[in-house]
């Protein structure tokens, strides 16, 4: 996005990356191949065992990052997330989370909202909040109109997260609802998360801002281009040196560096650019740089009916609310939960009732029986790290190209009140992890989230775990 | 050999086929050999270990044991009961573990990696295969 912004304003500007240009063909519809389960590999890769770390390519860098050309918007949900006004103040907001890394930001949602504006329309989201009464505040409607929901959405997620006095809205979706900037409206397949849009409907840096910025002929696009230090004069970046892929060290000198390697790789970068103003790294001084570094949280409950009710019309994720995002005097800020993505098979072998058999003839029936019967509603949950453990870093291997990398460690200081726990406990559901195991079970089963009426589905949650 | 486990892990029912008739043991030898050749001594290293526990018990090979006696044989690897002289080289649930989700890749990830065949776990789970572009209706 800031080359596009460059090159369109006239100035002349190269984009290292170290992966290559994104290919439908390397992972169509691969449950095992792509950039959410990665079970043999992530989709977008570099040959890590040869680059990074030759016995543990996995440590390499943290989880499902994207290294391609575009990055990961090729391959993510394409939920469209503004933040709210409240997440720019989380410290004032929430000053009893001791420990923890939060701060407000030195700028308010009002200052951001026309650079919001401004990416949805360039970008292109479907979307349609007034059903939402959270919503951060918009001056112009979203470019797109939402998406329609899904028959499980229409038939039992909605009216139950109604019943519970909430308040669902269409997810917006980086998705192409209708016919848009020249590309085809989306088909709905059943991949989407995880997986290259098969007929380029899924919006980012791919379709939108990158070939923009090419057109105006300002803007190289060098693959295979590692960057491994941020050249300084003083406190002044003047160049960047990369190695390619036949491990030999370049240098691109510039009058503007921007480092947007993510939030891991441009730490990464930072702590490896050491010069004699910045010894510890660049931007170092305060050992600041590559600590704090934020994720979230999945959290959730999946419900088992007796019945059939995924409709499988992709991708699955459709519907939200956002009434348990910042209730601060009951210290909840949880995030949005939302219906999740379509999950293949493969995805859905491990999801099963507390103590259910992993393996055998009875696991094997319960997928067969189950699979279009397991709803899933979802979280995305904020999770705050401690500021002393942060990403550590470590050198590895003995190739020039073994440079540093980060593992995020340490302990998480808070989750987010979760919304689960908390729609369970508020409502008088039950606890955690102890939903009814099978359907015999279920039919006398009192506590529900997603629905009361029979037929009643059995809720078994998964709780905190990682994203 | 281990298209045994594997079928144990995924058996063969009234309707559709189990482990072995989807292949499952290409899939896993593409794994090792393709994706992850640093895992080939474990799998070695297992697979010695499962026969010799299972000569111990039964004074057969694994695969040579009846269905009912090698499924018995599981639940105890699985829950680290096997007699511990023969896992000296490698841990039982580990071992077991690495079987398990490997089969299950096998079995319900898709064909091209070797398992699958056919689509057939697909189908059973009321998927059309391949993909239709557009709205995959059942
Ligand atoms: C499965 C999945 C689903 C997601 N769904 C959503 C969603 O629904 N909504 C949402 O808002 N977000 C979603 N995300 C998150 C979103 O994709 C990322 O937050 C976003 O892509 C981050 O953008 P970035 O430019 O900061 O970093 P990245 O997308 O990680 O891009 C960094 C780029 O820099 C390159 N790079 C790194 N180091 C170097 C180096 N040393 N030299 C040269 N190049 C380097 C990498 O190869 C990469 O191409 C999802 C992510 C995943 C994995
Ligand atoms: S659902 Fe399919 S067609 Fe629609 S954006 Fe996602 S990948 Fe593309």
């Amino acid at each position: 996005m800031v080359a596009k912004q460059l090159a369109t304003a006239g100035i002349k500007c190269v984009v290292l990356e170290r992966g290559q240009w994104p290919d439908y063909e390397d992972s169509p519809n691969d449950e095992l191949i792509n950039q959410r389960t990665h079970a043999i590999r992530p989709l977008h890769y570099m040959d890590r065992r040869k680059f990074v770390n030759p016995d543990k390519p996995w440590l390499t860098d943290p989880f499902l990052n994207a290294a391609c050309v575009e990055s990961g918007t090729v391959t993510y949900g394409a939920m469209a997330w503004r933040f709210m006004p409240q997440d720019f103040k989380l410290h004032t907001l929430y000053p009893h989370i001791s420990g923890s890394a939060l701060a407000d930001w030195p700028i308010t949602y009002d200052e951001l909202e026309p650079f919001y504006e401004q990416a949805e329309y360039e970008i292109g989201v479907a979307g349609d909040q007034r059903d939402n009464p959270y919503a951060p505040p918009r001056k112009k409607d979203f470019p797109m109109p939402a998406f329609e929901y899904n028959r499980e959405d229409k038939d039992v997620l909605i009216p139950a997260i109604k019943r519970m006095g909430f308040h669902p809205y269409p997810i917006p979706m980086l998705r192409n609802s209708v016919r848009y900037n020249g590309r085809a409206a989306c088909l709905r397949n059943h991949t989407c998360c995880g997986y290259i849009c098969p007929c380029d409907a899924k919006n980012g840096t791919q379709n939108t801002v990158i070939p923009v910025a090419m057109k105006t002929g300002n803007c190289e696009i060098r693959t295979g281009a590692i960057a491994v230090q941020i050249a300084m004069q003083g406190r002044l970046a003047v160049g960047v040196r990369y190695y390619d892929l036949e491990q030999r060290l370049h240098y691109q000198p510039a009058s503007i560096v921007v480092s947007a390697a993510g939030s891991s790789g441009s730490a990464k970068l930072l702590l490896m650019s050491k010069s004699d103003m910045f010894p510890n790294g660049l931007g170092n001084n305060s050992d600041m740089v590559g600590r704090c570094v934020n994720s979230h949280h999945y959290t959730g409950a999946f419900g088992l009916f007796d019945r059939d009710v995924s409709a499988e019309q992709g991708p699955g994720a459709t519907v939200a609310f956002s009434d348990l995002n910042h209730i601060p005097e009951k210290k909840i800020f949880t995030g949005v939960l939302c219906s999740e993505f379509y999950a293949l098979p493969w995805m859905r072998t491990q999801i099963r009732p507390p103590k259910s058999p992993m393996w055998g003839a009875e696991h094997k029936r319960f997928q067969r029986e189950n699979y279009r019967r397991i709803l899933r509603l979802f979280g995305r949950c904020r999770r705050f790290r401690c500021t002393k453990p942060g990403l550590c870093c470590i050198r590895r291997g003995r190739t020039p190209l073994a440079y540093r990398c980060l593992l995020p460690r340490g302990q998480t200081s808070f989750d987010g009140g979760t919304g689960a726990h908390y729609v369970q406990r508020g409502r008088g559901r039950p606890e955690g992890g102890r939903g009814k195991t099978d359907m015999a079970d279920k039919r006398q089963a009192k506590p529900q989230i997603l629905q009361r009426r029979r037929p009643a589905p059995v809720v078994f949650l998964q709780n905190g775990r990682r994203s | 050999m281990l298209d045994r486990p594997s079928e144990q892990i995924i058996p063969a029912d009234d309707q559709w086929g189990g482990a072995t008739d989807a292949e499952v043991i290409n899939y896993i030898e593409n794994w090792v050999g393709k994706y992850y050749p640093e895992m080939s001594p474990i799998y070695k290293r297992g697979i010695a270990a499962v026969q010799k526990a299972s000569n111990r018990l039964y004074s057969k090979n694994f695969q040579d044991v009846e269905f009912a006696a090698q499924t018995e044989f599981l639940k105890k690897m699985e829950a680290g009961l096997l007699d511990g002289q023969d896992w000296t080289e490698i841990a039982q649930k580990y071992f077991f573990e690495e079987i398990r989700v490997r089969s299950m890749q096998g079995f319900y990830g898709p064909p091209r990696h070797g398992g699958n065949k056919n689509y057939m776990s697909y189908k059973m789970c009321g998927l059309e295969m391949p993909h239709l572009l557009g709205q995959n209706r059942y």
